[in-house]
């Protein structure tokens, strides 16, 4: 193996050497420098390829993965009753309807839960903005909510919703637009740290999370008042 | 917790910040990133009973995140045809300390070239590895993974006698 053919392997893959470049190397001082140069290259590639990731990432992913598995547990709770007739097997549907474990407000305050950088982003944001975004979901700003902090369209179980963090009368809180269609189920949410609530602003459901349940009503009135349908 | 639940939570710990980055390299932006990411995973999730071999899980969530890319670009990934694009490029000088200037030389490498790099240099994976997650031969990830680097290093401003930016006076190096 001559120096070219070294350099040639190494530009293919500097970290895994072949036994015949680890020869070469050895014995080649030229290329042993080479080697260095293409080692720290790499790992200076490898700096530039690491971009920043998102916070909780996994943390996210692995909510979403538990909600929808428990949703799916959950939805067989249905009674069925089966008939032997002149040994026909029929199956018969009770006729209420299948037990749903689902919750909006308990989905909003995990949502929230999930991101909690939201809750500490101190930046002003225009109402417009938020403006703008309720607007995909068949609402608009009707009156101020206080000081919008963080407005963004974010990952939810059912699809896309939109997150707002702002300071208003209660304090600092966060409204949770759902995805559109989801289902609403039970509207109410109490956590150790947390409680929500789901209002209607025509008919589109919203989530409102505080940081506990006394806050909740000022909340509802506040929200009630800044929000409208279109 | 079921074994199963656990080898997720801990696969999607343990390689999370990876398979990000490489959704990002293959669409550049981050919000993108973040959604083909949490898609793919929750994707293997239901596939996860298929999963045989421990060794290949890494390069197996690899490739549903590819998928991902790929059906959400209508699987229509630009192919290298000559080197001209290459050449087109610019190369401007570019201090080997300038981590911002090569995330954006990076950025205008070919999306074939760039996404073999990736996968070799962030994912770890060798030039057979990366041949057979996309479907190709190893001779074109070898010419691949080369070429993109030769194209860096030709952004390097180098004052060193003997670095491997440097041209020999007898012949050039590849």
């Amino acid at each position: 193996m001559n120096c070219l053919d070294c350099r040639r392997q190494l530009l293919v893959d500097p970290q895994r050497l072949s036994p015949e470049v680890q020869a070469h190397v050895t014995a080649c001082v030229a290329c042993q420098q080479y080697v260095l140069r293409a080692q720290e290259q790499d790992r200076q590639l490898l700096d530039a390829l690491s971009v920043p990731v998102p916070e909780r990432l996994a943390d996210r992913i692995l909510l979403r993965q538990r909600l929808q598995q428990r949703r799916h547990w959950q939805w067989p709770a249905i009674a069925a009753v089966v008939m032997l007739s002149a040994g026909v097997l029929t199956w018969q549907l009770p006729n209420s309807s299948p037990v749903s474990s689902h919750n909006l407000a308990e989905l909003a305050a995990q949502h929230v839960l999930a991101e909690p950088a939201a809750l500490h982003k101190e930046d002003v944001v225009a109402a417009d903005t938020l403006s703008t975004a309720l607007a995909d979901w068949n609402t608009k700003l009707a009156g101020s909510l206080g000081i919008l902090r963080y407005v963004d369209r974010c990952n939810m179980t059912t699809g896309k919703g939109l997150h707002v963090v702002f300071d208003g009368p209660a304090g600092r809180a966060t409204l949770i637009v759902p995805p559109r269609d989801t289902p609403v189920g039970e509207r109410q949410f109490i956590g150790a740290d947390v409680a929500a609530e789901v209002i209607m602003i025509g008919s589109q459901p919203v989530s409102i999370v505080a940081s506990n349940a006394e806050q909740l009503p000022m909340l509802r009135r506040a929200v009630s008042t800044a929000l409208a349908a279109l | 917790m079921s074994n199963q639940q656990q080898a997720f939570e801990l696969a999607v710990r343990t390689w999370h910040s990876e398979l990000f980055r490489y959704a990002y390299w293959l669409c550049r932006r981050h919000s993108d990133a973040d959604d083909i990411v949490q898609e793919a995973l929750l994707r293997a999730w239901r596939n996860w009973a298929s999963v045989r071999e421990l060794q290949a899980l890494k390069r197996w969530l690899f490739v549903i995140v590819r998928r991902e890319f790929l059906r959400r670009v209508g699987n229509r990934l630009p192919v290298l045809e000559s080197d001209e694009v290459l050449q087109e490029l610019p190369a401007p000088g570019l201090h080997p300390d300038d981590a911002l200037a090569l995330h954006d030389a990076l950025a205008q490498l070919p999306a074939t070239l760039r996404e073999a790099l990736v996968l070799q240099v962030l994912g770890g994976f060798s030039c057979e590895e990366i041949a057979d997650m996309l479907q190709t031969s190893e001779g074109a990830v070898t010419t691949r993974v080369s070429r993109a680097r030769q194209w860096l290093r030709r952004l390097y401003a180098s004052t060193e006698s003997t670095g491997p930016y440097q041209r020999s006076q007898t012949h050039e190096l590849p």
